[in-house]
């Protein structure tokens, strides 16, 4: 029977093309947003490495604000918001705060490996302002300043691509001069929640340094949001303007994810629409099909074919229909992780692979199945005798 | 061989209720070629259809080999139809996009035999009719007495017991008829195989052992 399935299709060549076509580019349409998919729901999943919740930003404006005034002016700031009794807890970061839309990154050279980091710089209290996850070592204590060598904090991701099983706690590396890696923490995902793995961490600033100008408040749970209307009038009271912005951190995390999702639900809606169509297409073309096709229905039943012959052929001839298609669609998309045509992990295009073939291959059973069991039921003598 | 006892054949809509076969009592033993004639209308080939199984009697018996069929599941009528009937149709009815060994082979495939076994039985099929030199043609190819012939080797090419041919020289001329005729009647003489087989051509019904009249759907001689 396999055979004579080729030979039909073989022998439909010009008008099974169209299909052929329609199929090949919608996998490959679909491989391609799977892949972007799967590969931001990848970085979705990952642990952000640090809290938001109950979680509020002091943007402080700093514009009239010299060194001298910062080394007053910040402590007294977070000194006074710590004993808030709202306040858990107080920590003063730079301009590189979570989903601010700011980054640092510096490189060096360490014995002949080229290193780089994102980096935020911050405080004591940074740590526990904002949970961040430890896996190794310690964060900054009070004073951090005052070690021989500078210290500095790193995620895993930096160790795993640069000192790859290695205890590095406590170890000091050529980075902007010497620093010693004091602590690890698990990840640091401040830009977005879809940003992708990036060796990124911290280095140390007293309070009273002017780059730690901004202020992460942990609050406590339940906290209502017109409770930030006390907390700027502390902060315009020491810094003499009303300049300073609180933000929910939380709110900031959601807001700066809503572009990911937006594009994600679009090209999905766009993917779902593009299955639609090719279920409707199928369902025509089988429906067509079988219309012109019920005098060799009525003959195969005549011949001794039952229905379940008639619908294992009908849904075999587009099963290998669209497998062909499907077949020159994975040759050619299997070529981008292969040849690594975009820098992305080729178990994200395999995947995505696997998931458009699975999505098509579907589609078309689903689609196939119904008409081919109406046409089995298709009545031979009614069949032979129309012809 | 085959009887048919008392069978009737309405067809019923919500306003209409016509009858199409009305107390048939037919008995068709081994080796005869029968044939059956009639006014267009009158219900030969729905008899044909009936003795083919592939309609069913509203009332009364078909008993064929010794075995109503009746009692028999869809499955169990795919099977036989397979197995032990072959079918002639007016039109041929071959599949336009399969070469003509490759319709030929079309009953054996549901025998679940294999490709090398059904090519082999399909081209002896196809010799006996003397079409062993357009196996690989399509029927767009053939004239339409070759098409006959390959659907008679289409029927043949299981070796059913029974074959049923509803107006196999309808569409051809007098000489492409007469070819078919021939062939028929060999495959009764030389393979004991029974037909039946409806004709308007009074001609060809007299060159079977015997001739059924229907008129509205009754048996008159």
């Amino acid at each position: 029977m396999i055979r004579q399935i080729f030979v039909l299709l073989w022998n439909k060549k010009t008008s099974n093309l169209l299909l052929l076509i329609e199929i090949f580019l919608a996998f490959l349409a679909l491989f391609a947003v799977y892949s972007y998919v799967i590969k931001n729901m990848d970085n979705y999943g990952r642990v952000p490495g640090f809290s938001t919740e109950n979680r509020w930003l002091v943007l402080v404006d700093g514009r009239d604000v010299d060194s001298t005034k910062a080394s007053t002016m910040y402590p007294l700031l977070k000194k006074t918001l710590a004993s808030d009794p709202n306040v858990m807890e107080a920590g003063l970061i730079n301009s590189v705060y979570p989903f601010g839309g700011s980054w640092s990154q510096t490189g060096d050279d360490d014995a002949g490996f080229e290193i780089e980091m994102r980096y935020s710089r911050a405080d004591a209290n940074i740590g526990k302002a904002l949970d961040i996850e430890m896996v190794g070592g310690r964060w900054f204590e009070e004073g951090e300043e005052l070690q021989p060598v500078e210290s500095m904090i790193v995620n895993q991701e930096f160790i795993d691509l640069y000192y790859p099983n290695q205890n590095m706690v406590d170890s000091t590396i050529l980075f902007s001069g010497k620093k010693k890696i004091i602590g690890i923490i698990k990840d640091y995902k401040y830009r977005n929640e879809f940003e992708e793995p990036y060796s990124s961490g911290f280095f140390y600033d007293r309070p009273g340094h002017i780059y730690l100008s901004n202020l992460i408040l942990k609050m406590k749970p339940g906290t209502p949001a017109a409770y930030q209307e006390n907390i700027i009038k502390v902060v315009e009271s020491i810094t003499g303007n009303n300049r300073s912005v609180i933000q929910d951190l939380d709110e900031m995390r959601i807001e700066n994810s809503r572009g990911s999702w937006t594009a994600m639900v679009f090209l999905l809606a766009l993917c779902g629409f593009l299955c639609l169509n090719i279920a409707l297409g199928l369902f025509g073309l089988l429906w067509y099909s079988i219309q012109k096709r019920r005098s060799e229905i009525g003959l195969r039943r005549a011949l001794g074919a039952h229905s379940t012959d008639i619908t294992t052929q009908l849904v075999l001839e587009m099963v290998i229909l669209v497998s062909i298609a499907l077949f020159l669609g994975v040759v050619f998309a299997i070529q981008v992780p292969i040849l690594k045509l975009i820098p992305m992990e080729s178990d994200i295009f395999y995947r995505a692979i696997f998931w458009a073939f699975c999505s098509i291959l579907g589609i078309v059973i689903l689609c196939t199945v119904y008409p081919s069991r109406q046409a089995s039921e298709i009545h031979p003598a009614t069949a032979l005798h129309e012809d | 061989m085959i009887q048919l006892q008392n069978l009737n054949k309405v067809y019923r809509t919500s306003t209409i209720e016509t009858t199409a076969l009305n107390d048939i009592n037919l008995s068709i033993d081994k080796g005869e070629f029968l044939s059956i004639m009639g006014p267009s209308g009158c219900g030969k080939s729905t008899l044909l259809n009936i003795m083919g199984l592939l309609d069913e009697p509203s009332s009364g018996k078909l008993v064929i080999n010794g075995q109503q069929i009746s009692d028999y599941n869809s499955k169990a009528m795919a099977k036989y139809r397979n197995q032990h009937l072959g079918f002639i149709f007016q039109s041929f009815h071959l599949i336009p996009d399969l070469s003509v060994i490759d319709n030929v082979e079309l009953p054996l495939i549901y025998r679940k035999m294999s490709a090398s076994q059904r090519k082999s039985l399909a081209k002896t099929a196809l010799e006996s009719v003397g079409l062993s030199n357009r196996v690989d043609h399509y029927p767009n190819q053939l004239s339409g007495g070759q098409k006959q012939r390959v659907a008679i080797a289409r029927a043949i090419v299981g070796e059913p017991s029974i074959i049923l041919a509803d107006e196999p020289t309808g569409n051809l001329d007098s000489v492409m008829g007469n070819e078919v005729m021939e062939i028929l009647l060999r495959l009764n003489t030389e393979k004991q195989t029974t037909i039946v087989m409806v004709t308007h051509d009074e001609n060809m019904a007299n060159m079977t052992h015997r001739l059924v009249r229907l008129y509205d759907g009754s048996q008159v001689q």
